[in-house]
C-alpha cells in the first residue's frame, strides 16, 4: 500500500521588529483606512469651528 | 501629555507626504498587527486636518479591520497605545490637528449589527453604535483638566447639516473629538 508523506509547510521565525518593518514597507503609500478618510472628507466639508 | 505607561513601546513608524503610520503587535491571548494612521484630510482654521484611523492588519489576506472586535485580552494596552501616538505625530507635524471619529458610527454599522446581533435593540438605535468615538471622549472627559494644558479640543456636532467643532465642553455628547497642540 502506498502512503502519501503528507509535509507541512515550512515556517520561518521572524523578529517583531522584522516583521512591523516588514508589514510597513508592503503597506507604504497606502491609504488603510479610505473609507473612514471618505467619511472625514465629508464631515469637514463646509465644517465651521468656533473661536477657541 | 505624557506617556502612558501599560501600552506597547516597539512601534514601526512610517512617514509619506500626506500620512503617518505606526505599527505594532498587539500580544493578548493571539499576536495582532495593529495599525495606527494618521491621513491628511483637509485645511481648517490655516492648519491640516488628518484623521486619526486605527485597525487590524490581516497579513495574510492582506487586510486592514477597523471594524474588528479583536477581544485580545489587552484593550487598555492598545488603547493607550493609540494614545501614546498622538504627541509622537504632533512632534512630527506641529501645525496640524486630528481628528476622531468612530468606525461604528456610520449608519452601515448598525444595518450590519443588526444582522446577527443578540441585544433586543428599542426604536432602531444600534446599542453597539458610537462604542468608539465614546471611548475616546470617556478619555477626554476624565482627564479634561491635564490634557488642556497641552491641547485644544473641539467637538463635533451637526448644525443645519453642517459640521460645527465647537469648543469642547466635557461630558456632551460629541460625533467627533479633535484636537491640536497649544
Amino acid at each position: 500500500m502506498n502512503t502519501k508523506e503528507k509535509k507541512s509547510e515550512d515556517l520561518v521565525k521572524v523578529p517583531k521588529h522584522g516583521l512591523l518593518s516588514l508589514v510597513a514597507s508592503k503597506l507604504k503609500n497606502r491609504i488603510l483606512f479610505p473609507e473612514k478618510v471618505e467619511e472625514a472628507k465629508k464631515f469637514l466639508k463646509n465644517a465651521k469651528i468656533s473661536a477657541a | 501629555m505624557a506617556q502612558i505607561e501599560h501600552a506597547y513601546n516597539e512601534l514601526e513608524e512610517s512617514i509619506e507626504n500626506d500620512k503617518i503610520t505606526y505599527y505594532f503587535v498587539s500580544n493578548g491571548d493571539s499576536d495582532i498587527i495593529k495599525a495606527i494612521q494618521y491621513q491628511y484630510i483637509q485645511e481648517l482654521i490655516g492648519k491640516p486636518v488628518f484623521n486619526l484611523g486605527f485597525g487590524d492588519y490581516d497579513i495574510e489576506n492582506d487586510k486592514i479591520n477597523d471594524l474588528s472586535e479583536s477581544n485580545n485580552g489587552d484593550p487598555r494596552r492598545v488603547f493607550n497605545t493609540v494614545l501614546n501616538s498622538i504627541p509622537n505625530f504632533f512632534l512630527k507635524v506641529p501645525n496640524s490637528m486630528t481628528l476622531v471619529t468612530g468606525s461604528d458610527s456610520k449608519k452601515e454599522y448598525s444595518n450590519k449589527c443588526k444582522e446577527d446581533c443578540k441585544k433586543r435593540c428599542e426604536d432602531n438605535i444600534c446599542k453597539n453604535a458610537h462604542r468608539r468615538i465614546t471611548i475616546y471622549r470617556n478619555y477626554v472627559n476624565n482627564n479634561f483638566a491635564s490634557l488642556s494644558v497641552d491641547y485644544e479640543f473641539f467637538g463635533g456636532v451637526i448644525q443645519d447639516g453642517n459640521t460645527l467643532l465647537e469648543n469642547y465642553i466635557v461630558g456632551k455628547d460629541y460625533k467627533s473629538v479633535s484636537f491640536y497642540k497649544k
